[in-house]
C-alpha cells in the first residue's frame, strides 16, 4: 500500500514486508530482459563446475531493479524515489526465498518536501541481509506543494 | 607475485576521465518496458493502464527508473555489427558483455594479480525514460582512493554514468563503487566479477 504523505510516517515505522521465491524461471526471465549473458546468473551447472559457488546467482542488477520496484510502490505515485543504494553483501541463489524489508531511520522537510531516509534491503531465509540497502525518498506534505516532476532536488 | 603498486601513475593519471557518449542500440519500446516490467515483478498499473497513467503527474509511456542501466549496455548488439557470441566456445563464459565496446578513456588495466570486484553503488532518479526516448551514457573516473584493508593494498575506485535522454535530460546518475585489489594466484581462473 503506498504512503501518501510525509505527516504520515514516523521514525522507527517499517515498509511492509515482500516475500518472493527465487527461481530459475524468474532469473532468467531478467536474463533475457536485459540480455545479460554472464552464465552464473541462470547457468547453475556452470556456476557449480566452473566458479566454484554453490548454484546459480541472483545479478546484482536483478536485485537493484527488484529493489527499486518495490520502493516505488511503496511510496506511490504522488512520492519519488530520489536515492537507492545497494550492495550485494551475500549470494543469492534460487531455492532462496526473499523477503523485502524497510524502515525510516530520518525524516526532515526541505523547500517544502518532505525527505524520508530508510534503511531496506533484501533478506534471505536464514535470517541474514544479503542485500543491504539505503533509500531517500520525497513525499509531499499535507497542505503542501506536490513532488516535483521531473524531480531536481 | 604481489603487486608493488595497485594504482600506477598511468592509472592515477586517468581520474577526471570521461568516455565518449554510448547510445542504446534502440530507442526505449512498449516491448523492452514490458519484459522489463514482468521480469521485475513489477505490478504498477503505471506502465501499462493509460487512464491510471494520465491522472500521475508521469503521464503515459514511462519506463520503471532504472531502466537505462540496462538499455546501454556490454550485452546488447547492434544489428549489423560483430557478434561476439558466435564465436563462443562451449565452457566460455560472456561475463562481461561485448568488450570491444569499453572506451580506453576509462578501462583501467589493473597490473597483474590486480581484480577488480563492484562493490555497491547509490543511483540518483530525477526522471523516468519514456517510449521512444534515445537514452546515451557518459562514464566519468571520478577519483580512486588508495588504501591498506587486512588483505593488503586495495584502490576504491568512484565511477559515475550519467544518462540522458536525446534532449540531454539528466534521466539518472548512478555512482558506482569498485574496489581492486591483489588476487590469490588462481583467480582469474576461477572467479571474475566487476560487472553483472
Amino acid at each position: 500500500m503506498a504512503v501518501h504523505y510525509y505527516e504520515d510516517l514516523a521514525v522507527g515505522d517499517e515498509i511492509p514486508t515482500v516475500t518472493q521465491k527465487l527461481t530459475i524461471p524468474v532469473m532468467q526471465r531478467w536474463v533475457a530482459s536485459s540480455e545479460t549473458l554472464r552464465r552464473d546468473h541462470y547457468d547453475a551447472k556452470f556456476a557449480i563446475e566452473h566458479d566454484n559457488i554453490p548454484n546459480a546467482v541472483m545479478s546484482g542488477s536483478f536485485s537493484q531493479a527488484y529493489i527499486w520496484q518495490l520502493l516505488f510502490n511503496w511510496v506511490g505515485p504522488d512520492g519519488w524515489v530520489l536515492k537507492a543504494f545497494q550492495k550485494n553483501a551475500k549470494m543469492v541463489h534460487p531455492g532462496n526465498t526473499l523477503t523485502f524489508f524497510g524502515s525510516v531511520t530520518d525524516k526532515y522537510e526541505k523547500n517544502g518536501l518532505g525527505y524520508v531516509e530508510l534503511e531496506l534491503g533484501l533478506r534471505i531465509e536464514d535470517g541474514s541481509v544479503a542485500v543491504p540497502g539505503r533509500a531517500t525518498v520525497v513525499l509531499p506534505m499535507r497542505d503542501g506543494r506536490p513532488v516535483p516532476y521531473p524531480f531536481v532536488p | 607475485m604481489p603487486a608493488e603498486e595497485i594504482v600506477t601513475p598511468e592509472i592515477r593519471a586517468m581520474i577526471g576521465n570521461e568516455s565518449a557518449p554510448r547510445q542504446a542500440v534502440d530507442k526505449v519500446t512498449t516491448s523492452e518496458v514490458r519484459r522489463w516490467v514482468t521480469a521485475t515483478l513489477d505490478d504498477s498499473p503505471l506502465w501499462y493502464d493509460q487512464d491510471y497513467a494520465n491522472q500521475t503527474r508521469f503521464g503515459t509511456g514511462c519506463a520503471p527508473g532504472p531502466f537505462p542501466m540496462r538499455a546501454v549496455g556490454h550485452w546488447k548488439r547492434a544489428l549489423g555489427t560483430p557478434d561476439p557470441v558466435r564465436e563462443l566456445d562451449f565452457d566460455d563464459d560472456f561475463r562481461y558483455g561485448d568488450e570491444s565496446l569499453d572506451d580506453p578513456a576509462v578501462k583501467i588495466h589493473w597490473p597483474e594479480g590486480v581484480g577488480a570486484f563492484h562493490a555497491g553503488n547509490e543511483v540518483e532518479y530525477f526522471q523516468f525514460p519514456r517510449v521512444g526516448d534515445q537514452i546515451s551514457v557518459v562514464e566519468k573516473l571520478v577519483d580512486i582512493e588508495e588504501k591498506v584493508g587486512r588483505s593488503g593494498k586495495l584502490a576504491v575506485v568512484h565511477v559515475d554514468y550519467i544518462f540522458t535522454n536525446q534532449d540531454g535530460d539528466v534521466l539518472i546518475v548512478n555512482h558506482g563503487t569498485n574496489i581492486a585489489r591483489e588476487m590469490p594466484g588462481d583467480w582469474r581462473e576461477k572467479r571474475a566479477g566487476a560487472r553483472g
